[in-house]
């Protein structure tokens, strides 16, 4: 399907819908329809709220607040009650009279008891039951940083593997897997820019500094038409605004790291600032050591936002992060890697119903290595750049339209070699730069068809162009990898020609249409059932054969080889609300299929590959589940509990009858297989001077192969190895603690402290992390090896704020 | 580049400063298969004559005692049909020949027939740069306080080049192996180096540079990975069977392990400094 026909199709849709409402506009026409629209900000320092539910109960209508604060909807002429409520926020509620099109700006008070902030839903004129959106999951910061956690870094990545469906290879290991997919399915987004590694020390913490976050959404299904480009999950990441009505700070001193975030108004009311930073200080003690001053290993970010608001209808948002980890040994090795990014954003209102978002974001993804004893410099990367255009029309109070476009433009250096002195026998060397653009479209409308079914549907065009300036490689048959039946061994194909493309020359097009669609069927006041579909397309490649990624790990365009991911999710729902929304019950069934998931042949040399496609087969990953999750609302004593049960697998068939694909071409577990998930959360507010907090995490262990047998070759012993994960690693577990003390000193002065103290893994558990088959060194004996990363470690923090 | 992984497996584990413990398993073992150890190698300064081949077969992961294969008759032809006939060390599943003649660049068959089964293959033998000098550092390694040794070639120019080498230590019950390809060295002076962080003044160092081919680089590159202990960190990829480059002709589902690798081969041996 042409590019052209797709925008013909789109507009159609919109006169359509359009038409559809207007028609219904003239069913009720007995009363005109005026709009109601405006921004809700916290009162303390105007920043904006994300998901406030407005209710208006004479109508029953509800609508929410967008990422940028801002709601509209379109009523009958009446006066009206409005309540406008949030979490930790005291529901307000004011009387309108809409007898013209108004606007309505919310200013919300934090609640009284501030300690109520751990509730994580919405309560109370929640829509929870009524809205489609499902497999959704909402975390606020507060409820975040009361969380135990190890050496006492709260850590929003962490958190996320206590919900249901979401896992991680384990203790100390970067990335996070959503519905049994690999961590590069996973889209992160800091203020709408893509984060390529979301991990300082290989996965030990996580690049979200705490304080400069305000909200995050994790998507694991029913995925809205405006994300694509990952094919299991969305991870939307806010940066706070800043308080455009007073200066503040807030920070914290931990064991591991120390911040600062400092934010304030640029001009009082219409613009502020806020910077933040982060810094590791663990590697200055190491100086205090003879032996280990010329050691260094931290970590550091930057956060930094800027918003002005011109007028009602415009505001502008400027918005950036930069971080760093840096290892260095004895000046012999040095390891420094990050993301940095940069976003312009302008709102703008076209009308009270036409919200526009116009954003130029760049990122990018930096590795390098350095490696003086063998004189060998490495640096490897990715950047793009990304311009995005949103609408959302708000046309009626029961549909909605949202369309935009995208394009991103990518180039991805796979490495760049040098010599890293000048006695260095290395040759410099440059692999391939490569070049792509990633332009989409789409539509998507939100619609409540009846009182009780309300559907989200929507459309995605994502469209992938391979560029020059680049030489593509040729093969017999098309097939850079051969197979060679005497030995049933996969290997590189040889090149019978080549082909240089120059700059911008399109190499490669992929199109793909992905159509999004959720609906819920509200049984009664506090029950309904959702279900939801969603296709999602992903270009990029993290070429990786470890089970988590490293920062080491090159990403690459799809191209005439790459094919790019293809994924297929259906989910159905059950929610339920109970005793006053008290609790809330969420059971989900999902059914993933991913087609073209990399595999690698045996033995495939990942780094500093110059042609990639010699060592790789497009094979096809599944998994579905079960999750429940019971939380308690409110309360002094609150939290969740959830459990999935899973299955992940994976499959390389052989590509004709004679290949024997990857594990002869059977269905594998994956390394993101975990059949159990069980995970309690607790909070309890004591009083207002201690809180406590407990986790629980209990998961299957990850598949793994062990030997079934051993041999001598060349004088050492080999392990010998059947299938492919057909074993697990012992059963993971882990129970943490964490008190929080806020003085009551605190009360009527300006500096506010607060003291975290905590213990990850309070019983001491050994979890493996991996297990070795190896020698031992003395006895040359065969061994199993359990490592393990964390026993019980005790923390304390303090942060304050004023 | 396998050297930058085993670099980047050793920090890592230096990094996590994670703990260590040895667990027992109750492993399951699967039936006996034969291993083919055929590394013909002809040091350099040696006529080469003398030969040795190995058969053993599987066994259980904690057996202290590997099985032997004997009985088998084991032959090398090279491309004019001279054999070269290997004879039993009976008790050893040792296979040893006395008037084996290599030349470099001559292709070699191998046929060994036991139990019913006939298992061939063919390898090159291909030449090595001679070792130059070892160099040795002692404020080596990772921390900066360990004796490094550095042994020195240059590698030969306008052709790719494969390197097995061996590092072997008279205070060490384990040995090193390490491949390594001249992929970003190509022409220029380059070395190996000992990866023992326990290397002590007044130890012998047994160095041994093979040339080998490219397939038996990568069968190696896969073997020593599972066999090494740089595997089995967080960032361990999927092991799996390795299979060399021996047919079973008789019955190919039931392939032997092992490989057929025919090399040159320099040796020096050092006395730590």
């Amino acid at each position: 399907m042409s590019v052209k026909k797709i925008i013909y199709l789109f507009v159609c849709i919109s006169f359509a819908s359009t038409a559809i409402s207007q028609e219904k506009s003239n069913i009720d026409s007995s009363k005109k329809k005026f709009t109601i629209s405006g921004i809700v900000v916290d009162s303390r320092n105007n920043e904006t709220l994300i998901g406030v539910t407005l209710y208006f109960p004479e109508i029953k209508s509800t609508t929410t607040t967008n990422e940028y604060g801002f709601y509209s909807i379109t009523l009958p002429s009446g006066s009206y009650q409005v309540l406008a409520s949030y979490i930790g926020f005291r529901t307000l509620s004011t009387q309108i009279e809409l007898f013209n099109n108004k606007k309505l700006d919310i200013n919300l008070n934090i609640d009284g008891q501030e300690l109520k902030e751990v509730i994580i839903t919405d309560k109370k004129y929640s829509n929870d039951i009524r809205s489609p959106e499902m497999s959704l999951n909402k975390l606020s910061i507060s409820s975040i940083k009361k969380m135990p956690v190890v050496l006492g870094e709260v850590d929003v990545l962490k958190s996320l593997l206590l919900l249901p469906g979401v896992t991680n290879a384990g203790e100390g290991a970067s990335g996070f897997n959503v519905r049994g997919g690999g961590a590069d399915q996973n889209l992160i987004l800091l203020d709408e820019a893509t984060i390529f590694n979301s991990s300082h020390v290989f996965g030990f913490f996580s690049v979200f500094n705490p304080d400069a976050i305000k909200d995050l959404k994790l998507y694991k299904g029913g995925i809205p038409a405006n994300y694509g480009g990952r094919v299991s999950s969305v991870l939307d990441i806010y940066q706070k605004d800043g308080s455009s009505k007073e200066f503040h700070a807030n920070g914290g001193i931990g064991l591991i790291s120390s911040r600062i975030l400092v934010e304030g108004p640029i001009v009082k009311d219409k613009g502020a600032f806020l910077i933040g930073g982060r810094s590791s200080y663990a590697h200055l003690f190491l100086k205090l050591s003879e032996e280990q001053k010329n050691n260094a290993a931290y970590f550091y970010d930057l956060n930094m936002k800027l918003n002005y608001k011109f007028d009602p209808n415009n505001s502008v948002f400027l918005s950036g992060y930069f971080g760093r980890d840096v290892f260095s040994l004895n000046n012999s090795f040095t390891n420094i890697y990050g993301n940095a990014t940069l976003n312009l954003r302008w709102n703008h209102l076209y009308s009270d119903k036409l919200f526009s978002n116009l954003s130029l974001i760049y990122s990018d993804y930096y590795y390098g290595l350095n490696l003086d004893f063998v004189g060998f410099q490495w640096d490897s990367g990715i950047k793009n750049y990304n311009i995005k255009y949103d609408f959302k029309n708000y046309i009626s109070d029961s549909f909605k339209l949202n369309y935009g476009i995208n394009g991103i433009y990518y180039e991805f250096n796979p490495g760049t070699i040098r010599p890293s002195n000048p006695t260095s026998g290395i040759n410099f060397d440059q692999l391939d730069k490569k070049y792509a653009f990633e332009p989409s479209i789409y539509l998507s409308a939100e619609q409540n068809i009846s009182d009780k079914l309300s559907v989200n549907y929507g459309l995605r065009y994502s469209m992938f162009y391979r560029l020059g300036a680049s030489t593509v490689n040729y093969y017999a048959d098309n097939n850079p990898v051969t197979f060679n039946t005497d030995l049933q061994l996969y290997e590189k194909g040889v090149p019978t020609s080549t082909q240089f493309f120059s700059k911008n020359k399109v190499i490669q097009t992929y199109k793909n249409l992905e159509p999004r669609l959720s609906l819920a069927y509200q049984l009664s006041s506090n029950q309904s059932i959702k279900g939801s579909y969603n296709r999602m397309s992903q270009y990029l490649q993290l070429i990786s054969n470890t089970s988590s990624p490293t920062p080491l790990d090159v990403w690459l365009p799809s191209d005439n080889y790459i094919k790019p991911q293809i994924a297929d999710q259906v989910a159905f729902g059950y929610f339920r609300n109970f005793k006053d929304e008290a609790y809330s019950l969420e059971v989900e069934a999902y059914y993933k299929n991913v087609n073209n998931r990399l595999d690698y042949i045996d033995g495939a040399d990942l780094i500093a590959n110059k042609a990639i496609e010699q060592i790789i087969l497009n094979g096809q990953l599944r998994s579905y589940g079960l999750e429940f999750m019971l939380k308690k609302n409110e309360g002094r004593f609150n939290g969740w509990l959830s459990y999935t049960i899973s299955k992940s697998e994976q499959r390389t068939p052989g590509r004709t009858a004679t290949e024997s694909g990857i594990n002869n071409g059977n269905w594998y577990k994956s390394v993101y297989d975990k059949l159990h998930n069980l995970a309690v959360t607790t909070n309890y507010n004591l009083n207002k001077k201690w809180s406590f907090g407990g986790n629980f995490a209990l998961q299957s262990g990850q598949p793994v192969t062990y030997p079934n047998g051993q041999y001598t070759y060349l004088g050492i012993a080999v392990p010998s190895y059947g299938l492919r994960n057909e074993n697990r690693l012992p059963a993971y577990h882990h129970l943490d603690l964490s008190a929080t003390l806020t003085p009551t000193s605190n009360e009527g002065r300006n500096w506010k402290g607060e003291w975290v103290f905590s213990i990850y893994n309070i019983y001491n558990r050994k979890n493996a992390a991996s297990i070795n088959f190896r020698q031992n060194e003395n006895t040359g004996a065969n061994e199993a090896v359990k490592t393990s990363i964390f026993g019980v470690v005790p923390a304390v923090s303090y942060n304050f704020k004023f | 580049m396998k050297r930058i992984n085993l670099i980047i497996a050793f920090i890592s584990l230096l990094i996590l400063t994670s703990c260590e413990e040895v667990v027992q398993l109750d492993l399951p073992t699967a039936p006996p298969r034969i291993v083919i150890e055929a590394s013909i190698n002809w040091q350099k300064g040696t006529t080469g004559n003398f030969q040795k081949i190995k058969l053993t077969t599987t066994t259980g992961f904690y057996d202290t005692s590997v099985p032997i294969v004997s009985g088998a008759t084991v032959s090398v032809k090279n491309s004019s049909n001279v054999n070269f006939n290997f004879s039993e060390i009976s008790g050893k599943g040792e296979y040893v020949c006395t008037n084996f003649i290599p030349v470099i660049n001559e292709k070699y068959t191998l046929t060994v027939t036991s139990n019913g089964q006939t298992y061939t293959a063919t390898e090159v033998l291909k030449s090595v740069a001679p070792i130059t000098e070892v160099i040795q550092n002692d404020k080596g390694g990772f921390t900066g306080n360990n004796i490094e040794i550095k042994t020195y070639f240059n590698d030969p120019a306008n052709e790719s080049n494969f390197y097995l080498y061996n590092y072997s230590y008279s205070s060490q019950v384990l040995q090193n192996f390490y491949v390594d390809e001249d992929t970003f060295y190509q022409g220029n002076r380059f070395f190996s180096v000992s990866l023992s962080d326990k290397v002590k003044k007044g130890d012998k160092i047994n160095v041994t540079h093979f040339g080998i081919s490219k397939s038996y680089y990568n069968y190696l590159s896969v073997l020593l990975s599972i066999a090494s202990n740089g595997g089995g960190s967080p960032f361990q990829s999927p092991p799996a069977t390795v299979r060399g480059n021996i047919i079973n002709t008789t019955n190919a589902a039931n392939y032997p392990l092992g490989y057929f690798s025919i090399s040159e081969s320099d040796k020096i041996e050092y006395t730590v400094q």
